[in-house]
């Protein structure tokens, strides 16, 4: 149900642009924050990947294809474990939440049921959100290319 | 504090100046400069301190410690002109280019001040190892600095000699990581290497 917590035992992916990922391949915790820019953000956008059939594989698979941005071809997805995030990061941020936002069809996009929320997160331009942003990055545990066959 | 105390255009001390602004402009000794905006290129004038006739009265009390907006929109773009007397360090100037790249294809531009105070502080010091070096979607440089044990440096340069950090600092024989983060000046960063002992992290 939408805004409902995602299970602990799961998993989470975000897509990263090519200037966020550090020469050794991992995400940098500034791109796990709010965008100052956009005042109207209420979390950060993650794919759930068990909102499809298991299978690493076949999950990405999914999430590439409703994806609605355009994934540069070096652009990587972090994966993350929901309760690994929760309880690494809830240790600084006790108002932090992954929740369930499902995304409706419109305008040439297929409904997205693995779209989700980082929720509770401070505002983008505090010193805080870079703190938060650098505890989350730590907790990634994969990156997978956001465009097929581009190594994965 | 200095708008409040010193007379319209005027952009501090000269120690403000950036190195490549006062070789090219030939400025020697202290003293207090003056920005004329009414003309292009910007004319910049100076006096030493207690000379006679000077333009500058009054503006030599009270200590000036920060530099004024008009002089950094100066300084900016004299650097931009002239480069900032101090070239990309070899070892970033690949990485520097494919943030610039990507900075162009996303539609932003690197924060050019950020760049100069990056470029500022890896230069301050010989031995500075080599940061992972990210463009954030503020045109703002970030470097960071990891040992794979749990200690981190994070810095993003925000231009105008400040920076902001992020230190996640895991001592010895302590199974705690201390996690710290605010703003300061590039100048009084060193005293946040010294109390977290940074000094290893950062330098060979």
């Amino acid at each position: 149900m939408k805004r409902d917590n995602l299970p602990a035992g799961d998993h989470i992916v975000r897509y990263v642009k090519p200037s966020m990922i550090r020469e050794d391949g991992t995400a940098d915790g500034s791109d796990f924050r709010l965008r100052p820019a956009r005042p109207d953000e209420t979390g950060l956008s993650v794919n759930w990947l068990e909102a499809f059939q298991p299978g690493r594989a076949r999950q990405l698979s999914e999430v590439r294809r409703l994806f609605r941005l355009r994934p540069r071809p070096s652009g990587r997805f972090a994966e993350m474990n929901v309760g690994k995030v929760l309880s690494e990061v809830g240790r600084e941020l006790g108002t932090l939440r992954i929740v369930h936002d499902p995304l409706e069809a419109e305008s040439g996009f297929d409904a997205d049921p693995s779209h989700a929320e980082i929720a509770g997160l401070p505002p983008g331009d505090s010193d805080q959100a870079m703190l938060v942003g650098d505890l989350i990055a730590e907790c990634i545990i994969d990156m997978h290319p956001a465009v097929a066959g581009r190594g994965d | 504090m200095l708008s409040g105390q010193a007379e319209p255009g005027h952009a501090g001390r000269l120690d403000s100046l950036s190195a490549a602004s006062l070789e090219r402009l030939n400025i020697r000794g202290r003293g207090r400069p003056l920005i004329d905006e009414s003309c292009h290129p910007p004319r910049l004038t100076w006096s030493l301190k207690g000379e006679a006739g000077s333009d500058f009265h009054g503006s030599d009390h009270g200590e000036i410690q920060e530099i004024s907006p008009a002089f950094r929109k100066f300084d900016a773009r004299a650097t931009a002109e002239h480069g900032a007397g101090c070239p990309i360090p070899d070892a970033y100037r690949k990485r520097m280019k494919f943030l610039q790249d990507e900075a162009a294809h996303d539609g932003h531009v690197m924060n050019h001040a950020s760049r100069i105070d990056f470029e500022r502080f890896v230069r301050s010091a010989p031995d500075i190892r080599r940061g992972d070096l990210v463009l954030m979607d503020n045109g703002n440089l970030r470097a960071i600095w990891r040992d794979g044990r749990g200690t981190h440096l994070g810095l993003q340069f925000l231009g105008g000699r400040m920076v902001q950090y992020v230190i996640f600092k895991k001592r010895e024989n302590e199974q705690s990581i201390s996690r710290v983060t605010g703003r300061d000046s590039l100048e009084r960063l060193e005293r946040q290497l010294d109390v977290f002992e940074l000094h290893s992290l950062l330098c060979e």
